[in-house]
């Protein structure tokens, strides 16, 4: 079953997630939740996920720096960005770091859907 | 400076009053003795190299002229008539015709301007219509120097010409090509006379002859017989000064004279005569030489400025380098500029050595005139229009002459345009920096709004939505749980929108405020209790005293006390206390606020009350929040006549103090309209 690592710096944001996936009851699993993106990279290592649901705007890190540092170690771990606000630079910027996907936060039950299309495979 | 053309300044004897006292000499020494004896061929030599030897002087000497009056004009005859004029007037030697020819093609060469006004033999000459004048100024041109020829003048008799090329610059142009590509025209100049090169004194007596001649053409003539065929036997002296290629001729003629006596006093008159000529003229050119010298330091002052003044648009490059650029040219060992501040006194810019500074107002400084003596300070204004925007002040270790004061007044003048230049520029830097931030301020309020707008709104949408297809399968707790979260984000999307309209109509909402008794003990803790949900699980206690009844607006303390509130549950951990606390002050309801979540930098206390404006604590940043709440409060509070203030909450933590005048207080003056906060990130 694949796993997924929630990074949320809401934990309304982080517990909708985790409720739509269950929900969905897919064959997808929340493996892990982070507040920031220091958690974000230390739950990455712990739980080596399948695929990482992160959030942008957050306290330590934005969601592209987080990802700029998993990838560098690992090109290959699938990563959807998560955000409330996404504009043309930041899909720019995720494209160049090989982000798989930009989902806007509007399209909270569009998430299962994102994750077997981008995240798995 | 070095004059170019071989134009230098010389002391004592100079080539020209030698060349006249030798000629003097001569001649006299020549009359002396053939008044004792019949002239004979070795006497028609000693004139013939006499004579030679003043022509070679005499055009040697108005090549220098020439080179001078080109210098002065700039090596520019497209100037106006009325400036060339000026310079020609006051550069010539009178009685001698001076000219400037413009080269209106490859082939003519009108001249333009005389001195005298409208001389016969210069006035509107086209230089280039005689074959051998023509020849003349192209080799004039190419050698880029002095050359002299016999031709046609104006009026068709024939003149020996004196010709200096111009080529626009001060500078003559180094080789043959860029010489012909840029030649401009000529300093022309009537050779002197027989009379002037003193061959009139030698025809005084019949008994020689002498002439001047280039190839078949006699160019001058003295004597008697001059006029006829000359005797194989004749004295020849060749002339090659400035292209001539001239020979002087003499040859005894008649009879010796009856009366040596005479003669021998005579000859002594005329020497003495030519002698005080040869004075006279000197006395010309070396004032020549100097307005020359005057001229060009002048312009090649305002040549070196120039550019130097256009390297840079900030002040604080120009005025060091224009300083010591003007220092080195004019010997000055003081330079001070004061400009002109925004209260229209004077202050100091720049000084370069010991300068004392300006007691006047920037109107009593009037441009100065005439010389300045060594030591003493002169001011200069710094004119743009008749606007003065500073004043220059230097001291001249050597004093300055009425052209060097004429060249610093002219270099002045290019530094108060550079300065203009350099405050527009300046203002234009500023604005667009202002509105440089104003974009950014746009960015961040669009960036924090749609954040906080959409997290609200997904949040709803989604517990909404949780609770409205699951509700079978969720128990109670949980559903709890959910109904909650979804109340707590549809208040905090309440107050961002009550924000938002507050913000659009900001300057009417606060002008509408409707002041009466407010019984604050009564209705804050209704407000707190309203807020209760925005609070989450903070604990808050309240501390009121009772019957604080303030001049206030209703709806204005409500939004005061929410943004407060919803500003404490924003940045203060989950589980941390807050306290309200509302007690009478001195003349005024104090309600204080109080967190003990991370607390506001001192640094930062005041900032936080700006438009849009966020803490740049990174952990604060991310909370939900788009800087409005505490600006709207603050201005409401300065509206209802009171003051807010941060403090830290002992054990940490922030504390608002606000306080509001009680009814019967006078209510302080209303303060300035909401100001954005600029963020100079």
């Amino acid at each position: 079953m694949p796993g997924v690592l929630v990074v949320d710096d809401e934990a309304d944001m982080r517990l909708l997630v985790e409720a739509v996936i269950q929900r969905a009851n897919e064959g997808l699993k929340v493996v892990g939740l982070a507040t920031n993106g220091a958690e974000a990279i230390a739950g990455w290592r712990d739980t080596n996920p399948d695929m990482i649901l992160l959030d942008h705007q957050m306290p330590d890190m934005t969601g592209l720096e987080a990802a700029a540092q998993i990838l560098a170690e690992q090109p290959d771990q699938r990563i959807i960005l998560f955000s409330a606000f996404l504009d043309a630079q930041i899909r720019t910027r995720a494209d160049e770091l090989g982000i798989k996907a930009c989902l806007p936060k509007t399209d909270l039950q569009k998430i299962p859907e994102a994750l077997w299309r981008y995240g798995t495979g | 400076m070095e004059i170019r053309h071989g134009l230098t300044r010389r002391r004592g004897l100079t080539p020209v009053l030698l060349a006249g006292l030798v000629a003097a000499a001569a001649v006299g020494a020549f009359i002396v003795g053939r008044a004792a004896s019949r002239p004979d061929r070795a006497d028609a030599h000693v004139v013939a190299a006499t004579a030679a030897a003043s022509l070679s002087a005499h055009l040697e000497a108005d090549a220098r002229l020439l080179g001078s009056v080109a210098e002065a004009i700039g090596g520019d005859p497209s100037r106006p008539d009325d400036e060339l004029l000026a310079d020609l007037t006051r550069l010539s030697v009178p009685g001698r015709a001076m000219g400037v020819a413009r080269a209106t093609s490859t082939t003519a060469a009108m001249v333009a301007v005389t001195v005298p006004l409208n001389d016969r033999a210069l006035a509107r000459l086209d230089l280039g219509r005689d074959p051998v004048l023509r020849l003349a100024l192209d080799l004039a041109r190419d050698a880029g120097g002095p050359e002299v020829a016999a031709g046609p003048g104006a009026d068709g008799r024939r003149t020996v010409i004196e010709a200096m090329p111009l080529f626009g610059t001060v500078d003559t142009p180094v080789d043959v090509g860029s010489r012909r590509q840029s030649l401009q025209g000529y300093i022309v100049m009537v050779a002197p006379d027989a009379a002037e090169l003193g061959l009139a004194a030698l025809s005084a007596d019949a008994d020689l002859a002498v002439r001047i001649v280039q190839g078949d053409t006699v160019l001058a003539t003295a004597g008697r017989a001059a006029e006829k065929r000359a005797p194989e036997s004749k004295a020849s002296v060749p002339v090659t000064t400035n292209g001539a290629s001239w020979t002087v001729e003499a040859w005894p003629t008649g009879a010796p004279s009856k009366a040596p006596i005479v003669e021998m006093l005579a000859g002594l008159l005329l020497a003495g005569l030519v002698g005080i000529l040869a004075a006279r003229r000197e006395r010309f050119i070396k004032r020549a030489v100097f307005e020359a010298e005057s001229r060009a330091q002048e312009v090649s002052l305002v040549a070196r400025a120039g550019p130097l003044l256009q390297q840079s648009l900030a002040v604080s490059d120009v005025l060091p380098v224009f300083a010591v650029e003007i220092s080195d040219q004019l010997g000055l060992n003081a330079v001070a500029i004061d400009l002109v501040a925004e209260d229209g006194r004077l202050a100091r810019a720049f000084s370069l050595g010991p300068a004392s500074s300006v007691h006047m107002t920037p109107a009593e400084v009037v441009t100065p005139s005439g010389r300045v003596p060594a030591g003493e300070v002169v001011s200069v204004p710094l004119l743009r229009g008749a606007r003065s925007v500073g004043v220059l002040r230097a001291r001249p270790v050597k004093g300055l002459s009425a052209p060097q004061v004429e060249a610093l007044v002219a270099v002045c003048n290019l530094l108060a345009a550079a300065l203009g230049n350099a405050r527009l520029f300046q203002d234009e830097r500023e604005m667009v920096e202002r509105l440089r931030g104003v974009d950014r301020m746009k960015t961040r309020f669009v960036s924090s709004v749609s954040h906080e707008l959409r997290t609200t709104v997904t949040a709803i949408e989604g517990f909404a939505g949780l609770l409205g297809s699951d509700s079978t399968s969720l128990d109670d707790p949980r559903r709890d749980d959910y109904l909650e979260r979804l109340k707590r984000n549809a208040r905090s999307l309440g107050v961002l929108v009550d924000d938002l309209l507050d913000f659009a109509r900001f300057e009417r909402a606060t002008s509408e405020l409707a002041l009466k008794p407010v019984d604050l003990s009564h209705i804050v803790p209704q407000i707190v209790d309203q807020t209760s949900s925005l609070l989450a699980d903070r604990p808050l206690s309240m501390h009121i005293a009772p019957g604080v009844t303030a001049l206030a607006d209703l709806s204005a303390v409500e939004r005061i006390l929410v943004n407060l509130l919803s500003n404490a549950s924003k940045y203060t951990p989950s589980g941390s206390a807050l306290e309200v606390i509302l007690e009478p002050g001195d003349g005024v309801a104090v309600l204080t606020v109080v967190d003990h979540g991370p607390g506001i930098p001192e640094d930062e206390r005041d900032n936080v009350f700006g438009l849009f404006y966020r803490v740049v604590d990174p952990s604060a940043r991310a909370t939900r929040g788009v800087g409005i709440g505490l600006a709207l409060a603050r201005q409401l509070i300065e509206k209802l006549g009171g003051e807010i203030g941060i403090s830290e909450t002992p054990g940490g933590g922030a504390t608002f103090r606000v306080t509001i005048p009680l009814v019967n207080e006078p209510i302080a003056p209303a303060p300035s309209a909401l100001t954005p906060a600029m963020d100079s990130s």
